[in-house]
């Protein structure tokens, strides 16, 4: 597999990341603009237990995961009185404050002759675990994709569990929910938590695939894209929003006469496809017809 | 006196977020719907005016109205494309996801329209004017005059005309309007050409007064329109006026205070503050009116 | 005369009106009685053209509504005052007359302003608040600017939607006092109510819905049956 083809495989694996954040978040009924924040910050942080700390990559993915989570949560618990409207705003709100925040972070360190550490716009170069451990990139990409389907793996054993059904009652109809019971804020705090693991634990394996990591790479039009690929290819399962990606990364990005204008055409054909199916490809009604399905060849 | 310089140079800036905001209020106000394509299209506005322009050789007054137009036709497709079809089937959610994938496109045909990092806007050539102490420029007053007659002018057709009638009560109860005999299609298309036209004004006073325009502008206006909306209070469009002119006056006072660099942190930072503890903004705009949003869902 | 005959209206999910028929006539006042969820306000949407019917007909003095949309529905002259009253409450009590009119002629503007004296003299309270938003009336007060408006329009019939909802035996003795009165100048009314005395003390054929279906029609001579009157209150039977 050449490195070409490699290194975009990687990058699908990679944003799916993001776009499964930006899923669980869909899933409990409210939109986040916020999620390049999380991933952001899973990316700093690897980058920083990598490379100034000599950390292993594994450690540094997993506390960056943690830093997104916890990020996650702080934003959370700060919004839980806001509804719909407000809280995607403050979302938006949060990352960009996050944004404006590390372009003002600057502590190189000059490690083994080479500067690395955050530093403002200039960005933290020279994170350089895969070089230093031989890794090639299609070592890399056969790492994450092995990451994502675990990913994957867990998020589907989570949609049989009764907490998922429950996630996907309150963002169906937050009022109905409540009467039954369940409190919608607590299921919007589990999930958007999670889903700022999920950020960035993508955005840890980014800064390692990378080496070099800025600010503005983590601005509004990543998180923008991210709910994209979410929402066409839909909420019904996990495997929606790999294929939103595959859509606009994989075909679009390959077909020459269109990848030029590959966000004309990848957005046209969001705004058509939700005239259509506005709960997009996989969307939950077309799950529960598979299921039904299923349930009749096994019958 | 550079108290008062400050405050001028903010009001001065303000009222063209006014009018951005007035934009994102109108259409949320009277619709219930947030069009975020709404900074992408005014920059597809200005972008076709700057490329159309010098094959057309209008000048000045001439780019305007170019300008003014083709904002008006870009939030005439964002209509038609995305809140046209969605109307009351799923909400405003759908509506507002599709319009940020139209904030997408959009913002690449304007940088196929305007490949390189800045080009040129030509400028009103007002000279400042000095009052004693203080230094006014030129352009912005009659940024501001502009900008407040925008404002005169919509204040009169909203509140004095049998048209405004209908739109106010399309955002008192747009099902009452309906029954009432309110043509809610045909009004909501009214309403975002509305936006698209003051849009279309401010647009060009803010490039004309920077002399250039950027492929960011897209996501520059609506982060100014978005933020001023919210502090003056979502939908309302006294709010609107009023949390424009007091971000102008923010963003005046931390760039003096802070530095320039810090000023974007301040503007969010207190919009933050805003949603955290008073979210209807400075209008107090209650939960109730905007009720239907908070129940709002895929 | 309102002529309605098997009319099937889904409300999302739900077959809220299962082949309704009924006549309204001319000149009087229809009651249409029954429990909640009966389907009463489903079919007063229907009527007025916010919600589409599946299946059936509506006749309205020779014209078809079937299908037709709210605007075209009040410019044949069926006026919808619907329950909770949903005045605008950040327009004067002036303007949200002026918004009944909308559908009347940018010609008739002189007549339009004569309209509004007339409903000032028969809601005197109204004059007074000419000038208040609306959201600021009592209950009682918003019921008769609700009423004032849908008038603006000169209907030939009006449709009311649970007026003495929320109202105090008072005020509600005021509301049908006026309903009366709208009788006897000729406006044919349908009434939807779930206040069965007052109801019945102006009606002069009445309906009974229940689970999407008239289950029962007379005049209020014919109810000396106390059946009848537990029916309208818990359904079923």
């Amino acid at each position: 597999m050449s490195v070409y083809v490699a290194s975009i495989l990687t990058n699908m694996a990679l944003i799916s990341f993001l776009a499964l954040s930006a899923y669980l978040v869909l899933v409990v009924g409210v939109v986040s603009f916020g999620q390049q924040a999380f991933f952001g910050v899973g990316a700093y942080v690897t980058a920083t237990v990598t490379s100034i700390y000599g950390g292993h990559a594994v450690t540094g993915v997993f506390i960056g995961m943690l830093s997104g989570a916890a990020c996650a949560l702080v934003l959370a618990i700060l919004t839980a009185r806001l509804s719909g409207l407000y809280f995607a705003i403050s979302t938006l709100c949060f990352a960009e404050l996050c944004r404006l925040g590390l372009l003002q972070v600057r502590a190189p360190f000059n490690i083994d002759g080479r500067t690395t550490g955050p530093d403002g716009p200039e960005g933290f170069s020279n994170i350089r675990w895969i070089f230093e451990h031989n890794y090639s990139v299609q070592d890399f990409l056969v790492l994450t994709t092995v990451c994502l389907v675990a990913l994957l793996g867990l998020l589907f054993l989570l949609e049989r569990s009764r907490i998922m059904l429950r996630a996907r009652l309150v963002g169906q109809d937050s009022i109905l929910a409540q009467s039954l019971g369940l409190r919608p804020i607590l299921y919007r705090i589990v999930f958007v938590t999670l889903s700022g693991g999920v950020a960035g634990f993508g955005g840890g394996l980014f800064a390692l695939f990378n080496t070099y990591i800025e600010p503005n790479m983590f601005g509004v039009m990543l998180g923008v894209h991210g709910l994209a690929y979410a929402v066409i290819g839909g909420l019904g399962a996990p495997i929606g929003p790999l294929i939103g990606v595959a859509i606009d990364i994989g075909l679009l990005e390959s077909i020459r006469a269109i990848s030029a204008y590959r966000m004309i055409a990848f957005g046209g054909l969001v705004a058509l496809l939700l005239i259509l199916l506005p709960q997009g490809l996989i969307s939950p009604r077309f799950v529960e017809r598979m299921r039904r399905w299923r349930k009749l060849f096994h019958a | 006196m550079d108290f008062v310089q400050t405050n001028i140079d903010g009001l001065l800036a303000g009222s063209a977020y006014a009018l951005l905001a007035l934009g994102f209020s109108l259409v949320f106000g009277i619709m219930r719907q947030i069009n975020l394509a709404y900074g992408s299209s005014l920059l597809v506005g200005a972008a076709l005016a700057v490329w159309l322009e010098p094959i057309l050789g209008l000048g000045v007054v001439g780019l305007f109205l170019l300008t003014v137009v083709a904002c008006v036709l870009a939030g005439l497709y964002v209509e038609r494309l995305c809140f046209a079809p969605n109307r009351g089937k799923t909400g405003a959610t759908v509506p507002m996801i599709a319009s940020f994938a139209i904030w997408m496109q959009l913002d690449e045909v304007s940088s196929h329209l305007l490949p390189s990092r800045t080009h040129n806007f030509p400028g009103l050539e007002i000279p400042p004017m000095f009052f004693g102490d203080l230094y006014l420029r030129g352009d912005q007053i009659v940024q501001f005059v502009v900008a407040f007659t925008s404002i005169a002018a919509l204040y009169y057709l909203i509140y004095k005309t049998r048209f405004g009638l209908l739109l106010r009560a399309t955002a008192g109860n747009a099902e009452t309007a309906f029954l009432l005999g309110a043509p809610t299609g045909r009004l909501r298309l009214m309403t975002f050409l509305l936006a698209g036209l003051l849009g279309g004004i401010s647009t060009f006073l803010i490039l004309s007064a920077d002399g250039q325009v950027t492929p960011l502008f897209g996501l520059w206006s609506t982060f100014k329109g978005l933020i001023a909306m919210m502090i003056g209070g979502v939908g309302s469009l006294p709010g609107a006026v009023i949390g424009g002119l007091l971000l102008g006056l923010i963003e005046a006072h931390s760039s003096t205070q802070f530095g320039a660099e810090y000023r974007d942190i301040t503007t969010f930072g207190i919009l933050f503050l805003i949603l955290i503890i008073r979210p209807g903004g400075i209008m107090g705009v209650s939960a109730y009116q905007t009720g239907r949003l908070a129940q709002e869902r895929i | 005369m309102l002529s309605i005959n098997n009319l099937e209206t889904s409300y999302g999910l739900i077959k809220a009106l299962k082949g309704v028929s009924l006549d309204a006539a001319e000149g009087e006042v229809t009651c249409i009685l029954g429990p909640n969820g009966a389907g009463k306000t489903t079919l007063m949407f229907t009527l007025s053209g916010i919600i589409e019917p599946d299946a059936g007909s509506i006749d309205f003095f020779g014209t078809s509504l079937t299908g037709l949309a709210a605007p075209k529905v009040l410019r044949e002259g069926l006026a919808l005052v619907p329950e909770n009253r949903l005045v605008f409450p950040l327009m004067s009590v002036r303007e949200n007359l002026l918004a009944g009119a909308y559908t009347r002629n940018r010609s008739d503007k002189d007549e339009v302003e004569a309209d509004i004296e007339k409903m000032f003299a028969r809601f005197p309270v109204l004059k007074e608040r000419q000038e208040q938003n609306a959201g600021t009336l009592s209950g009682g007060e918003q019921q008769m600017l609700a009423l004032a408006r849908a008038l603006m329009s000169r209907p030939k019939m009006l449709l009311l939607d649970e007026p003495s909802v929320g109202l105090a035996p008072v005020i509600v003795n005021e509301v049908f006092a006026i309903i009366k009165q709208l009788k006897e100048d000729g406006l044919s009314i349908v009434l939807v109510e779930q206040n069965v005395v007052k109801a019945l003390e102006v009606a002069d054929h009445f309906y009974l819905l229940d689970q999407g279906r008239v289950t029962f029609a007379g005049t209020p001579g014919e109810m000396e049956n106390d059946d009848v009157i537990k029916r309208a209150y818990l359904g079923g039977g």
